[in-house]
């Protein structure tokens, strides 16, 4: 029953990081843009196994893809990876440590935005150079600290509980 | 515990391969297809999202078309400000170019530049000097009319007095030339420094106010029918033997931006028609106030006139209502005028009825007397008129046999007598001024000598001449 109730809670903290990501992402900005839906992948990807994480990031990036003009596949791709990846290092990323929070999600949004760049063929373009090494690291930084914040108000909530 | 980890690693890299592989086949799927499976996406489970997504957008896009009307509508506010003075400015430039076309030769246009500098506010520095034909003394003038005059002139530009400045004289007239004056700068204080003085103006000519003033043409250095101004009053000075009016100026300094100087060859040659709407308009003006003025003169002659007759008449029939007589009538056989009715309906205006409404008669205790008229006959053949019987009391009682109601003598009814005998001694005068002369006529016809009879005429009976 406690267990239900964890994953309730996770589910629907992770549900607002999506709805976020739709709703709220496009009212911040237009250069600097927070990927909520990394985090939310993050926060579900560490407590499930690596196959599921990648399951869970081709569904996100599918869902990604389907709000996007182009480049399908790209963000499917891109958070298949993420999220296997980070499910397989959650032991040695995900501590207590707000730092080390940020930075790997900071390296999830940076890589998310240069797959789905390139592979969306927008990264041969004029401009994609300042792109992939201005706005996307700013982006991703913008991510990282919105994600070290939120995992570090809600680790409590969204702490799993002790098996 | 290994074996379990083994197959749960083999199982994510399973689940791993498929996820990249579908990823990768969505990367390369051709465009149709890629396109079909992205619209059944957005119409299946993500519409809830794309929803969203499309709500948001609309949101940052309203955020950002508010911040573009908001600097939209500042930068027409700002341009705006800008507008009415560049419209006034156009319409002067305007005004000035037909003054160039009327003046079609001999003045050189330039801008006027203002200083702002304390006690330098009534010159002004000119684009153009001497290398443009400028002379000292030239008239500085704009489309409403006179500025000033050029002081000093170098090769390329020259500096001129306004009319504010107290240096500046002008000769001056009317714009029908019965009046000539000195205008200079009124030097007054406060709003009144921005007036002009018109000086020694001889006492014969009054001026009344709104009066336009041009320039005279005397002294050679402003040519004649360029407006000053209009006069605003006149005013007391300490010399006394000539008048002054002060002047409200046709042209406002600060306005004059541009402005054209009148070369020497031109203003020697005059301006003759540069002006003339302005003048015209005054000339039309004061036609128009003299028509008014004689029209509304005979009208209040005229009610005047209809008015003391309407009084006249009136007082005549209350007095004689008073007498107990509907009228004063007048026999006919005898006056050589009409009857008093009939002047009376003669004298009433067209649109009033030929009879005033008449009063009641007062109630009198005593039986109504029957008519008595006295005639009385003037010296000297005077026709008859026949005026109610004074009731007096010995009438009353000869006429009635009994005695008549004493009715007070108010000061009413002594007007209304006087002025009855006033217009019966009138009338009488007339009739004895003509009945004087038709006697005198026929004195000279008498007194003059026959004519001598026709020798040849056969006397009328027959007998022997």
């Amino acid at each position: 029953m406690r267990g239900l109730f964890d994953w309730l809670r996770l589910l629907c903290a992770v549900l607002l990081l999506i709805v976020a990501h739709f709703v709220l992402r496009p009212l911040l900005g237009d250069r600097i843009e927070i990927n909520f839906l990394v985090l939310a992948l993050l926060v579900l990807s560490i407590r499930v196994r690596p196959g599921v994480g990648a399951l869970l990031g081709l569904m996100m990036g599918a869902a990604a893809d389907a709000a996007a003009p182009a480049g399908f596949g790209s963000a499917m791709l891109a958070l298949t990876l993420v999220g296997y990846v980070t499910s397989w290092l959650k032991a040695a990323f995900f501590a207590e440590n707000a730092v080390l929070d940020g930075i790997v999600i900071f390296a999830s949004a940076w890589g998310v935005i240069l797959i789905r760049l390139f592979l969306s063929g927008r990264g041969f373009e004029a401009g994609a150079a300042v792109t992939a090494l201005v706005w996307a690291p700013l982006s991703a930084a913008a991510t990282a600290v919105v994600g070290a914040l939120l995992f570090t108000v809600l680790r409590p909530l969204l702490k799993p509980a002790a098996a | 515990m290994a074996r379990t980890s083994r197959t749960g690693t083999r199982t994510d890299l399973a689940l791993l391969g498929v996820a990249l592989v579908l990823a990768i086949a969505a990367l390369i799927l051709p465009s149709g297809v890629r396109s079909r499976v992205q619209g059944a996406l957005r119409s299946s489970v993500a519409v809830p999202l794309v929803s969203a997504q499309a709500w948001a957008e609309r949101g940052r896009q309203a955020i950002v078309d508010h911040g573009r009307l908001v600097n939209s509508v500042d930068s027409l506010a700002l341009g705006s400000q800008s507008v009415e003075p560049l419209r006034s400015e156009n319409d002067r430039l305007r005004a000035l170019l037909g003054l160039g076309q009327r003046l079609q030769w001999g003045f050189v246009a330039t801008e006027v530049i203002h200083s702002r500098q304390d006690g330098d506010e009534h010159t002004v520095l000119l684009a153009a000097g001497s290398a443009a034909g400028v002379r000292p003394f030239s008239p500085l003038v704009v489309p409403e009319g006179l500025v000033g005059m050029v002081r000093d002139v170098d090769a390329r530009a020259s500096t001129a007095i306004l009319w504010t400045h107290a240096d500046f004289r002008a000769s001056a007239t009317t714009t029908d030339g019965l009046a000539f004056g000195i205008v200079a700068a009124h030097l007054g204080t406060g709003a009144d420094r921005y007036l002009l003085e018109m000086r020694g103006v001889p006492f014969r000519s009054a001026l009344k106010p709104g009066t336009l003033i041009v320039t005279s043409g005397l002294g050679n250095v402003f040519p004649q029918g360029v407006p000053i101004g209009v006069v605003l009053r006149e005013t007391k000075t300490i010399e006394g033997w000539a008048r002054t009016y002060l002047i409200r100026p046709i042209v406002s300094p600060d306005a004059a931006t541009a402005a054209m100087i009148l070369l020497p060859p031109r203003a020697a040659a005059g301006v003759t028609g540069a002006w003339s709407s302005v003048t015209a308009a005054e000339n039309t003006q004061k036609a128009i106030a003299v028509a008014g003025d004689s029209i509304i003169a005979d009208s209040v002659r005229v009610i005047q006139e209809r008015l003391a007759k309407l009084a006249l008449l009136d007082s005549l029939r209350r007095a004689a209502i008073y007498r107990g007589d509907s009228g004063v009538r007048v026999e006919s056989g005898t006056s050589a005028g009409p009857p008093v009715e009939d002047a009376r309906a003669a004298t009433m205006p067209a649109t009033l009825p030929a009879t005033l409404p008449v009063a009641p008669k007062p109630a009198s205790p005593a039986p109504a007397a029957p008519r008595s008229f006295v005639t009385k006959r003037a010296p000297s053949g005077v026709p008859a008129a026949t005026v109610p019987a004074r009731a007096t009391p010995a009438t009353a009682t000869a006429s009635t046999g009994s005695p008549p109601p004493v009715r007070p003598r108010t000061p009413a009814t002594a007007r209304a007598d006087s002025l009855a005998r006033a217009a019966v001694r009138a009338r009488a005068a007339d009739s004895v001024r003509a009945k004087s002369v038709a006697d005198s006529a026929q004195a000279r016809n008498r007194s003059q000598p026959k004519a001598p009879e026709n020798p040849f005429r056969l006397p009328p009976d027959g007998g022997p001449a």
